[in-house]
């Protein structure tokens, strides 16, 4: 399959300067805009609202079986790969019960209460796999490097900002992928500006090759129609 | 004569013990039951429900047993079986 990259998707691309796409497809947002884990930090993943939710201070008051419901919904929720996790959607701000009070509290509600959570499986990465194959449109190869330009490339122009691709990418392998590695890997497709000013192209620069995959620099008036980038990924 | 059963543990919420909650006795941690051997016994976990605030009463489960009240946290036996009904009090 061959993602052409048209002058107007490139000069796009490069004015939105690492920012996320305004005009990205909406099973993009859907694929990223998955609930956040953290008590206070966007909506709360098992009520209408924090105010329905144990005392941030009192780990031990999920031993009333009231709160059966609330921990059978949290625990059950797709965002929380572990206990640790429902425990940091349940804890409150710093200077409270840690965070392991809390993961043992929710572990013995759990038991008590015969709950028996999804997540023994660790398939964190299938769910990172989902994502990034949300967002391409398409399943990725095994063996793609996250570092591989032309998927950092394709993410850019699906429409994931700088800090968005590199936190996907993180999560896809994961491994640590910094929005500065992004951001420089998108220089040297063209992809942003800040490439061309810091002197002289050196052909490995006109012509990027990593790990076999070509990505070849058409801005040339000579090279063809279109001009732009033309990135072929069946080169991962 | 009738031979008594006497219960003393430390306890904290979410442990669970057995015995007849006709008389229990229950300070900072520490329980203490007493009850005909041949009495019926049930199993039930340690609770807390919290109260205070808006909130000046609280839902215990049927068949609980208030161990100690104060502080804003009432402790309770609750019977086990009310943890495995789906919703509790």
């Amino acid at each position: 399959m061959t993602v052409a990259l048209d002058p107007d998707t490139v000069e796009a691309a490069r004015n939105r300067d690492g920012a996320p796409a305004e005009d990205r497809p909406e099973r993009i947002a859907d694929a990223l805009g998955g609930p956040t884990v953290g008590r206070g930090e966007g909506d709360p993943l098992a009520a209408e609202n924090y105010a329905r939710y144990p005392d941030a201070d009192n780990p031990e008051s999920l031993s009333n079986p009231k709160w059966s419901p609330l921990l059978r919904s949290l625990l059950d929720h797709s965002a929380v790969t572990d206990f640790e996790d429902a425990a940091n959607e349940l804890a409150g701000a710093e200077g409270g019960p840690n965070l392991e009070q809390w993961t043992e509290a929710i572990r013995r509600a759990a038991s008590a209460l015969q709950i028996d959570p999804p997540f023994d499986d660790g398939d964190g990465g299938d769910d990172a796999r989902d994502t990034l194959t949300t967002v391409l449109g398409h399943p990725v190869p095994d063996n793609a490097e996250p570092t591989n330009p032309i998927l950092v490339a394709e993410c850019y122009v699906a429409g994931l900002s700088v800090s968005e691709a590199a936190t996907v990418l993180s999560e896809y392998t994961d491994r640590d992928i910094q929005p500065m590695k992004v951001r420089d890997i998108l220089k040297q497709v063209d992809l942003l500006p800040g490439h061309e000013g810091e002197g002289p192209k050196t052909s490995e620069e006109e012509d990027i090759r990593l790990g076999g995959t070509t990505v070849k620099n058409r801005d040339s008036p000579s090279e063809g129609e279109s001009g732009g980038l033309s990135v072929n990924v069946n080169d991962f | 004569m009738s031979e008594l059963r006497v219960v003393d543990t430390a306890v904290e919420p979410f442990d669970t013990v057995t015995l007849s909650p006709d008389r229990v006795e229950y300070d900072d941690g520490q329980l203490t039951a007493v009850y005909p051997s041949d009495a019926d016994t049930e199993t039930f976990r340690v609770a807390l429900f919290e109260y205070g605030g808006e909130a000046d009463a609280v839902d215990l489960p049927e068949d609980s047993a208030v161990l100690s009240v104060g502080e804003g946290v009432v402790v309770a036996l609750v019977p086990e079986t009310a943890y495995h009904g789906g919703g509790g009090a």
